[in-house]
């Protein structure tokens, strides 16, 4: 139950393993984890980091997380405008909204 | 301080502001010939409505208005600023009551209101363009003058007198060729009154010819027909008394138990010639062309199956039903040799439209083959994620119905877009049907704009040939496409 692909797999990770998992994002872009950490941080990394990098958001600002390991964001359906109408009843939406 | 209910958001948050947008980015290409002004009118909201059981269609008047002018579009839009604005802004706050209902308004105003109901308009319905003027208008008053070219509210005007019914209707029909307005009034003595006052007015603005008819019950007229023989009156059985108003109700009830009735005049005849049919059950809102042949009149429009406005109750209590709100096109004959009070009707097409469908208007009492319209096309994307989850509720589509074939072309206008009454603008020096653009408001719920598209009208599946981003949204419920020739706009 210690090694990386058991702890991926429950979605969990060990200081060791996201310290390794995070050198690993950083580098993705240009040159592989091998390059730069032992065999040990290789096969935690390896088990830890998706293959899909996400749409992360910090800051009021969208990032790209070359990791696939931040919470992807989601924008809320219909933030801008639409939402707010689609929570009205037929009876209610044809009241406001008659003539499209 | 004015408090709009929490309701009142996203989309529907108030627009309280008057706009001028100079040089509106354009995504396409403005065709060059389109010189002139798409002119709308509708409600918005100035202060909170008094009840919230008030329908939209009772706000404050808007007009907005696209300049077209050597390619590039201005946008203006102002206030209907009619003496029911001007004294909710003096007072700050909402003084009038439900629609069209002077018993529920406050009391500080009610004497003046219930002796004289027209000065509770807010001119918020349509537009017209006549005799080189430009209007506001609703049906419960005269219509209101605008400046064409700063959309200042001028006041109420009459025909230089000759127009004498309280009340102008909100839809009247220019005849292609005689030039003439057919216009009417309904309600045309007072609150409830029987009165039905048709008119026709000559190209320099001039009452030429009026007729007082008596109606069998106070009905809803909103929109008429005419031919090159006939005026055509549809009521569906929206109706309305003095004691229903007592009651505290918006000024209309739906009786469903009541059949339509429409009445036929003729316009060479006298006031005793009407003749009034009747058949079932509709709401008959707007109406889309009539003509006359021999003997027969027909009569095109997209009824509803059964009552329309969900804020107008019935008088027996009976639920509203969204399945009944369903406006379809169809074709209802009228054989002027039969002593029969019937008509025959006929639907077109099963599929559910916007009742405010347009023609090409140089056809306007004449025979016509096409209909334009919006409606909702199923087997189109909605992006749920960024329009918020109205799938199935928007008018995601115009259509051009031809009325011989049936055969139905569709312009798609986005995945995040619902779209409002369309127009037809003929194409420069064209005299074929249709030949020309279908521009209408499209309301884009991702970015919380409007944006007026521009599409060639016989090649809707093309797309759009260019569409004017607005900035913010832009209401509006009627408008109508009015050229340099008719209008100096400046």
């Amino acid at each position: 139950m210690h090694d990386a692909s058991h702890r991926a797999e429950r979605g969990r990770l060990s200081r060791r393993a996201f310290v390794a998992a995070a050198a690993a994002a950083g580098a993705a872009a240009s040159m592989s984890p091998s390059t730069l950490l032992g065999e040990g941080a290789r096969q935690g990394a390896r088990a830890a980091v998706p293959a899909t990098p996400v749409v992360g958001f910090h800051m009021d600002r969208p990032y790209l997380d070359p990791s696939g390991m931040a919470e992807p964001y989601i924008p809320p359906a219909g933030t801008r405008s639409g939402q707010a109408l689609a929570a009205l009843s037929e009876s209610e939406f044809l009241s406001r909204h008659p003539y499209g | 301080m004015p408090q709009f209910s929490q309701s009142a958001s996203g989309f529907d948050q108030p627009m309280r502001f008057e706009a001028d947008v100079y040089d509106c980015e354009v995504i396409g290409k403005i065709p060059g010939d389109l010189a002139g002004a798409y002119v709308r009118v509708g409600p918005e909201w100035y202060f909170p409505q008094k009840f919230a059981d008030d329908g939209i269609i009772n706000g404050d008047g808007y007009m907005n208005m696209y300049r077209f002018k050597d390619g590039v579009v201005n946008y203006k839009s102002r206030w209907v600023r009619t003496p029911r604005w001007e004294n909710d802004r003096r007072a700050h706050r909402q003084l009038y009551g439900k629609y069209r209902n002077p018993f529920t308004d406050d009391p500080s105003i009610s004497e003046q209101t219930l002796a004289h109901p027209s000065l509770r308009t807010t001119a918020n319905t349509h537009t017209l363009a006549f005799a080189g003027m430009l209007f506001a208008i609703k049906e419960d008053a005269l219509p209101y003058r605008m400046d064409p070219r700063t959309l200042e509210t001028l006041g109420p005007w009459d025909f230089h007198g000759g127009y004498t019914s309280q009340t102008f209707s909100a839809h009247n029909k220019i005849d292609p060729v005689t030039g003439e307005l057919l216009a009417y009034g309904y309600e045309a003595t007072g609150l409830c009154s029987p009165d039905l006052w048709a008119y026709t007015l000559d190209r320099a603005g001039r009452v030429s010819r009026e007729w007082r008819l008596k109606v069998p019950q106070v009905r809803m007229i909103h929109d008429m027909a005419a031919t090159q023989k006939h005026f055509i009156f549809p009521c569906g059985p929206y109706v309305t008394s003095l004691d229903w108003l007592k009651a505290g109700n918006l000024h209309w009830g739906w009786d469903e138990t009541q059949p339509s009735v429409i009445g036929i005049l003729p316009r060479e005849g006298d006031a005793r010639e009407i003749r009034w049919f009747k058949g079932p059950a509709r709401a008959m809102i707007h109406i889309l062309n009539a003509r006359t042949e021999g003997h027969t009149v027909t009569l095109y429009a997209a009824f509803f199956d059964d009552a329309f406005f969900p804020f107008f109750k019935s008088v027996h209590g009976k639920p509203w039903s969204p399945a009944g709100a369903r406006a379809r096109i169809r074709k209802y004959t009228f054989d002027l040799r039969s002593r029969r009070d019937t008509y025959e009707e006929e639907l077109l097409w099963e599929t559910p439209v916007q009742d405010i469908g347009r023609i090409d208007t140089r056809f306007m009492t004449l025979p016509n083959r096409y209909a334009f319209t919006a409606y909702n096309d199923a087997t189109k994307p909605f992006d749920e994620h960024k329009a918020g989850q109205l799938r199935g509720r928007v008018m995601n589509s115009y259509c051009r119905f031809d009325l011989e074939s049936r055969r139905v072309d569709s312009y798609f206008a986005g995945a995040t877009h619902s779209l409002g009454e369309s127009c037809f603008v003929p194409r420069k020096g064209s005299r074929a049907e249709g030949d020309g653009y279908l521009i209408g408001v499209a309301s884009n719920y991702a970015e919380m704009r409007s944006e007026l598209i521009i599409a060639d009208a016989q090649h809707l599946g093309d797309g759009d040939i260019a569409r004017v981003i607005l900035p913010f949204r832009s209401s509006g419920l009627h408008g109508l496409w009015i050229g340099d020739e008719e209008i100096d706009f400046g």
